[in-house]
């Protein structure tokens, strides 16, 4: 009861709950946060003392490898799905109350919620991002599969009787599905994604250059000169690490064609997931797929010639959409939308 | 649409150029005629359809499918021709054919069809109640009507014999008519009984006025006595009276005056002739001509007589030392609920054995009495 009348205070929300970043479409609004999901905790020192909560979101990574003993830097989040339930928790508590502004009464908002899934999550991961999201405080937790919120994000047609083709490389996860009639065909989940490129890094500069660099680096590193395809046009970036041998920092730099070896082994895994779908695809959408091409959403999609390297390497149109690191959020917005209308039988909403 | 197909003038002003997407067709078409190289042989080398890129070049973007498809296209496209993939998106994009479909579900899912919800529904629900109601209330009116017709049948046998009058005691044999009229309720009754004008089950106080109603005939029209079995519906070949032991002399049928208008043609009919056709077996008197049933009783008997045609002829509790005469076209399928309560059955006036009647075993007796009517 009290949460139904909370609820007049509370706009629907659409949360594309990442491994590396949480975005929150609000109905008719769009788009109002973007934060990495990431928690800092603040640990008191005296014995047995309790835990608090010191930042979340951009704060909190600003924090990321950089803490005291007392202060714990917490991703909650792990190939898709909750690692830490408590913090998650909260997190998602700070995400709902930081999106709704201060209305005159100052209720706590209790919103329905659709939440995207990866489409390999089992009903334990499912249930347990369900229950996160109404101890946060939701009204209603509605659950949708990520590719297919990444479809409709993007703009593909996806209630047409043709296959759509899309590819979604989040931070922890990359998920590939063939899309017909508003139904999920055939889709697929690869363990692969941004953080997995990050490690890459990490362990390409260890291993050529016997200098460790942070996470927040390697991302860096990924974000200015990664590329996933060879390019006449060679970047070059200065980066400081730790020297494992001499114990002290040094400055050293690399450039996107070691950068490019480095994500190989991600990339193949991302590549692979591609060509089994396709093997795996009915003829009648794979015909389909090969006319109209794939599709490219989420923070992967970003890096440089991505869309090159699966157009080499399956000979099919590749295309980036427009705003991928939004796409699931938006497109989750938009199915919640249609849910007043229809119901929650469509979609594979659960 | 080619590039030789522009006008010149519309060439030398890229901004009109930037704002049609003929103008981004044909900068395409331009580049690949630069190169030197057919739509078709494009096509096989970019593994697309050839229509597709003639839908390109002609600017044709609506025909390619959603707006990302057409950004997929024209971005390979622009890679193959060398142009700035970055600049021909952003051309496509000031066009404004970005929109994002709308989003529909492939099958609409209608609002469960829960009948309450609809008008229609309300009214199959009225309707559905009404057929019920109906054949309920057809159930009732036909459990009532047998009921009914269970019942009354006793009473008119106790009107006919007197002994709901004056109980379960029997008249006096031979009482004269006079005594009867003036004093004596119990041989009032029979009297009045045998005019089938009185109410059959009025208790004794209300009853014990025969005197003054035939003394005094203005009296009688004050008091229409509802007709328990209407006369007129006797019919001719079936009949049954059920008589007192012994039978009163009906004195008073005659002289009484009927004013009113329910009560008199009835009483003319069972006075003066026999009863006119009807489906329901009624008390009157039996032609003789037809075979004869006499079942006397000694106990109170529950009786059920069916004549040839499967009609029933009696039916009902028989109320102890009565006499029911049964007639109609044999033989009578007859059933007795309590056997030994029969003290003797006569057919045509003769008597049926005992053995016939009287079960070997419990009460219930069911047998066939006479041979088939010459009717």
């Amino acid at each position: 009861m009290l949460k139904r009348l909370r609820g007049i205070f509370s706009s629907d929300l659409s949360i594309d709950l990442g491994t590396a970043n949480t975005l929150i479409y609000k109905r008719g609004e769009g788009i109002v946060l973007n934060e990495p999901s990431v928690v800092a905790i603040y640990q008191d020192p005296s014995r047995g003392g309790p835990r608090t909560i010191a930042a979340v979101g951009a704060e909190a990574k600003r924090m990321l490898g950089r803490t005291p003993n007392n202060l714990t830097t917490i991703r909650p989040l792990k190939d898709g799905v909750i690692a830490d339930f408590t913090v998650t928790e909260k997190m998602l508590q700070y995400f709902i109350k930081r999106v709704h502004a201060r209305k005159l009464l100052n209720f706590s908002p209790s919103p329905r919620v659709l939440i995207c899934v990866p489409c390999g999550s089992t009903q334990v991961e499912r249930r347990a991002i369900r229950d996160s999201a109404l101890n946060a405080g939701a009204r209603e937790v509605f659950l949708i599969q990520e590719p297919m919120a990444a479809a409709i994000g993007a703009g593909m047609p996806v209630d047409e009787a043709r296959g759509s083709m899309v590819l979604d490389i989040g931070g922890g996860t990359s998920e590939v599905a063939i899309i017909s009639l508003n139904g999920i065909v055939y889709s697929a989940s690869v363990r692969v994604g941004g953080d997995r490129f990050d490690e890459g890094i990490i362990n390409y500069v260890r291993r050529n250059f016997g200098i460790l660099i942070g996470e927040p680096t390697a991302e860096r590193i990924k974000h200015e000169i990664g590329c996933a395809y060879p390019s006449s046009e060679v970047r070059e970036i200065e980066v400081k690490g730790r020297n494992l041998a001499e114990g002290v920092p040094r400055s050293f730099s690399l450039n996107s064609n070691e950068i490019l070896e480095a994500l190989q082994e991600p990339l193949s895994g991302i590549v692979d997931a591609v060509k089994i779908a396709l093997e795996s695809t009915p003829p009648e959408l794979a015909a389909d797929v090969a006319e109209r091409g794939i599709v490219l959403t989420g923070g992967g999609a970003l890096l440089r010639d991505v869309d090159r390297l699966i157009m080499e390497e399956t000979g099919l149109t590749v295309t980036i959409a427009e705003e991928p690191l939004t796409c699931v959020a938006r497109g989750g917005g938009r199915v919640l939308e249609l849910i007043d209308e229809h119901g929650t039988n469509f979609f594979f909403i659960e | 649409m080619s590039a030789q197909d522009i006008a010149p003038d519309k060439l030398e002003s890229p901004q009109t150029f930037d704002d049609s997407p003929e103008a981004l067709g044909a900068t395409l078409a331009e580049a690949r005629n630069r190169l030197g190289l057919e739509q078709r042989e494009v096509a096989t080398r970019l593994g697309l359809n050839p229509v597709l890129i003639r839908h390109l070049e002609e600017g044709a973007f609506g025909a390619l499918g959603a707006a990302v498809y057409v950004r997929g296209y024209l971005s390979r496209y622009a890679r193959f021709l060398d142009l700035s993939e970055q600049e021909i998106l952003e051309r496509h994009k000031r066009l404004g054919m970005n929109e994002l479909p709308p989003l529909r579900v492939a099958r609409p899912i209608k609002p469960q069809a829960r009948m309450k919800d609809t008008v229609v529904g309300w009214f199959s629900y009225l309707l559905v109640f009404a057929i019920i109601g109906g054949v309920g209330w057809q159930g009732y009116k036909q459990v009532a009507d047998h009921l009914e017709s269970a019942d009354d049948l006793p009473p008119l046998l106790r009107a006919l014999t007197g002994n709901d009058r004056a109980g379960l005691a029997l008249p006096k044999p031979e009482t004269p008519p006079d005594s009867a009229q003036n004093s004596a309720p119990q041989s009032a009754a029979p009297a009045t009984a045998s005019t089938d004008t009185q109410p059959l089950a009025k208790p004794a106080a209300e009853t014990a006025k025969p005197t003054a109603q035939v003394e005094s005939p203005s009296a009688t029209p004050a008091k229409p006595a509802p007709l328990a079995v209407p006369t007129p519906e006797t019919t001719a070949a079936t009949s049954i009276t059920t008589i007192a032991l012994p039978m009163p002399k009906p004195a008073a049928v005659p002289e009484t005056p009927v004013p009113s208008p329910i009560s008199s043609p009835q009483t003319q009919v069972v006075a003066e002739q026999p009863a006119p056709p009807a489906s329901e077996p009624v008390a009157t008197m039996t032609p003789s001509d037809t075979p004869q049933l006499v079942i006397a009783f000694s106990q109170d008997c529950w009786v059920e007589v069916k004549d040839a045609n499967g009609q029933r002829v009696a039916y009902g509790i028989m109320k102890a030392n009565t006499v029911n005469t049964v007639s109609g076209s044999g033989p009578f399928s007859v059933t007795l609920g309590n056997a030994v309560g029969v003290s003797e059955i006569k057919l045509n006036g003769k008597p049926v054995e005992q053995s016939v009647y009287i079960p070997r075993r419990g009460t219930v007796s069911r047998f066939t009495l006479g041979t088939p009517s010459p009717l």
